[in-house]
């Protein structure tokens, strides 16, 4: 007797395997059977021309607090997520020290657009410290899909130095603390550790965020401990000291797994990267760099600006952002923003700055009206052409509809992507799709639901092959990480399953929900056509409605990965 | 308490990072404080002597300064006592480029940082913070006269400088 049986569907196993037609059975949530299921079961799901998969797996997420007032960590199962790895870009809550916690929490505010106020009456009293206790507190409170957790480097640096660590690198004393921190997270269960070697990110103050200062050596004191204990992988931004040439002597020389950065398509030099990392990692090196299917067009407002205060080094962007202008206002509050956007000087300045060629050629031509109370009717439109319709400039359009609408207009970024690359990369082992980001920029981004923007957009009309989309989705990324037992449609394996329609399978439109905690805004996209997503074998969403109560959350906190040889 | 007297360190034989440390002087130096070298030595006993009378080295880490004899031999020459018997400058160092890029620290500088005698800092974002810093480490060459880490022998040469040293 099963517990339960997923009957009549198409059944892609997650391995790269052609589909099969058959059925799944379940048992004390594990899968027991796959094709030939002749067991009764205590319960059915009707999967009759529908696709039967592995739960998606995604790595690349930021739930470390909202997984403490939001077990179902939406929107991510709603997308036919089932377990998702936290901990990224070196940013975590744990460990936290009692003093650190403001300090932290308006890190996170700044560097990944979680309002403070949420994480403030999210967090709540927190009830942990230390990194095992963390742990333990999210599997007491429960979770609806599974959760791993990297330790991130910022936590542990900041738990050494305090706020020192934003200001300077650590010395041998601080190093060895952090180490020791790090050892210990490994030996408790997490997945592995991020570090963040980029220059997007600026914490308080307008500051470089604390892993930012850490000096090559220092990686690699990180990385010794990392092949000393033997489990998790490396989660890190491009940098200085993990490029396209160091990654691959460092994974060879350390034998850790690399499991970014990420990359992007259609402009150098991440199209070299590309082609460097694929031969690298054809010649052995541990390496998977992340992208992502869905691009990373961001939804802003002139209430935030980071887009435009990033800093970046020569090359990596097509425009150039405006630093000097906007990096002031990272550390102002948003009404004395919107004084700022009402300085003629400001003005002046934005349009002058923005009157380019690289401005006018790549950045003005992407950037579209998404949300304008004010102006409803020109939802949809690009600013370069109103402004030409109204004869004025971008600058000052996107300033006059942010202004007369209290900072509320929103402009989505296109960041347009080289198609026939992104299929290059879809079929090259060196690359993981990752990089959604989920529970991060959640006013901004919506990438969480890239499964189904994949099943649709890819799969049913690009005719990508369904296979080798669920592999990447499922068995690749669980290999990233060495989740055991995940990942694949198997006797023996844990039964997380998807089934969804492959005829209306996509992402539902985008709608501005305000149900963070304090009530601050976050884009909300259903996951149409996934009709059930089952976690550890029982059945969470049943088309999009929770089957399961609080106190029966089936997810769970994963602390066992697979040791490296 | 008179202002500690500030000696630049840094690589201006080279082209990578020549604005940020024009920026960085012309961000830092408005009141003529931070003094650097006019004539290159050629070896490391041209240097002895030259730092009396300085309280703090400054050392600005650029792409290749960890690549360059001189900045090695100005730090060893820092690190040792004064002739009058005075101590040892107090060391600090930061980033010249505002991203934090740092992909090789001075050997020697590496070992004061990790000793504690010296702290390896960001850009500052204000004068203000940069001399705070500099007064650190103007006590720390009294209190912490015993972190120094001096004894490696000089750069016999520049080291090559290959692409791992930039991304």
């Amino acid at each position: 007797m099963y517990d339960l049986k997923v009957v009549n569907g198409t059944v892609v196993d997650g391995t790269g395997a052609p589909r099969l037609v058959g059925d799944v059975g379940v048992r004390d949530g594990k899968i027991v059977d796959v094709g030939d299921a002749p067991d009764d079961a205590r319960q059915l799901v009707d999967a009759t021309g529908r696709v039967v998969t592995p739960g998606f797996i995604d790595v690349h997420t930021h739930y470390d607090a909202q997984v403490v007032w939001d077990p179902m960590l939406s929107f991510s199962p709603n997308h036919g997520v089932t377990s998702v790895v936290m901990g990224n870009c070196g940013i975590g809550f744990a460990p936290c020290r009692e003093r650190d916690r403001e300090f932290m929490m308006e890190l996170m505010t700044l560097a990944e657009g979680i309002p403070y106020e949420s994480l403030e009456l999210g967090l709540g009293d927190w009830g942990f410290e230390t990194y095992p206790q963390y742990l333990d507190l999210l599997e007491r409170r429960g979770v609806a899909i599974n959760v791993a957790s990297q330790v991130g480097h910022h936590a542990i640096k900041v738990w050494a130095m305090g706020e020192d660590a934003q200001d300077r690198f650590a010395d041998a004393a601080e190093m060895r603390e952090q180490l020791e921190l790090l050892r210990a997270a490994l030996r408790v269960g997490a997945a592995g550790f991020s570090i963040y070697n980029g220059p997007a990110h600026y914490g308080p103050g307008g500051k470089p965020v604390p892993s930012r200062l850490t000096t090559y050596d220092q990686f690699r004191q990180f990385l010794q401990v990392m092949s000393e204990e033997r489990k998790g992988g490396i989660d890190v931004n491009w940098g200085p000291s993990f490029n396209i040439r160091t990654i691959p002597e460092l994974t060879a020389e350390f034998g850790v797994p690399v499991n970014r950065p990420q990359t992007h398509t259609g402009r150098q030099p991440y199209t070299q990267r590309n082609l460097d990392a694929s031969a690298a990692f054809k010649k052995g090196a541990i390496w998977n760099v992340q992208f992502g299917i869905m691009a990373n067009s961001f939804e802003v407002g002139l209430e935030d600006p980071f887009m435009f205060a990033i800093d970046q080094p020569v090359g990596t962007r097509r425009g150039k952002p405006l630093y000097d202008l906007f990096h002031p206002l990272t550390a102002m509050t948003v009404p004395e923003r919107l004084a700022t956007y009402l300085q003629p000087e400001f003005r002046r300045q934005f349009e002058l700055q923005t009157d380019r060629d690289d401005w006018n050629n790549n950045y003005w031509p992407l950037i579209y009206i998404s949300y304008s109370p004010t102006r409803p009717e020109l939802e949809g439109r690009f600013l370069v052409d109103l402004a030409r319709e109204f004869s004025v400039s971008p600058a000052g359009l996107m300033l006059d509809l942010s202004i007369e609408s209290d900072l509320q207009a929103r402009f989505v970024i296109e960041n347009p992507q080289d198609e026939d690359e992104v299929e290059r990369l879809l079929n090259d082992d060196a690359f993981r799709i990752g990089a959604s980001d989920a529970g991060a920029h959640q006013g901004q981004l919506a990438d969480y639901r890239y499964p189904t923007y994949f099943l649709g957009h890819w799969v049913r009309e690009k005719e990508f092959p369904l296979e080798r989309a669920i592999q990447s989705m499922t068995s690749m990324p669980a290999a990233s990480y060495g989740m055991k037992g995940r990942g694949v449609l198997a006797p023996g394996y844990a039964a997380d399953i998807t089934v969804h329609d492959p005829d209306s399978v996509a992402s539902g439109p985008l709608k501005r929900v305000n149900d963070l905690p304090g009530g601050a805004r976050r884009l909300f996209s259903d996951g149409e056509g996934i009709d059930y997503v089952i976690v550890n074998g029982s059945v969470l969403l049943d088309h999009g409605r929770e089957a399961v109560t609080p106190d029966s959350l089936p997810g769970h906190v994963l602390r066992d990965f697979a040791s490296r040889k | 308490m008179t202002e500690p007297r500030v000696y630049v360190c840094l690589d201006d034989d080279q082209e990578l990072d020549k604005n940020e440390v024009e920026d960085f002087f012309r961000h830092f130096d408005d009141a003529g404080r931070l003094a650097r070298r006019t004539v290159l030595p050629s070896e490391p006993g041209d240097l002895v002597g030259t730092l009396d009378g300085y309280d703090v080295m400054l050392v600005l880490v650029g792409r290749t300064t960890a690549a360059r004899r001189v900045v090695d031999w100005e730090l060893r020459e820092a690190l040792s006592p004064r002739a009058d018997g005075g101590p040892a400058l107090g060391v600090l160092a930061c980033t010249v480029d505002r991203n934090a890029e740092l992909s090789r620290t001075p050997a020697r500088l590496g070992a004061n940082v990790e000793s504690g005698y010296a702290r390896l800092y960001r850009r500052p974002l204000s004068a203000e913070e940069l001399w705070t810093w500099v007064g650190r480490a103007a006590e720390t060459r009294y209190s912490g006269a015993g972190l120094i880490r001096n004894d490696a022998k000089a750069l016999p040469a520049d080291l090559p400088i290959t692409d791992t040293w930039t991304w």
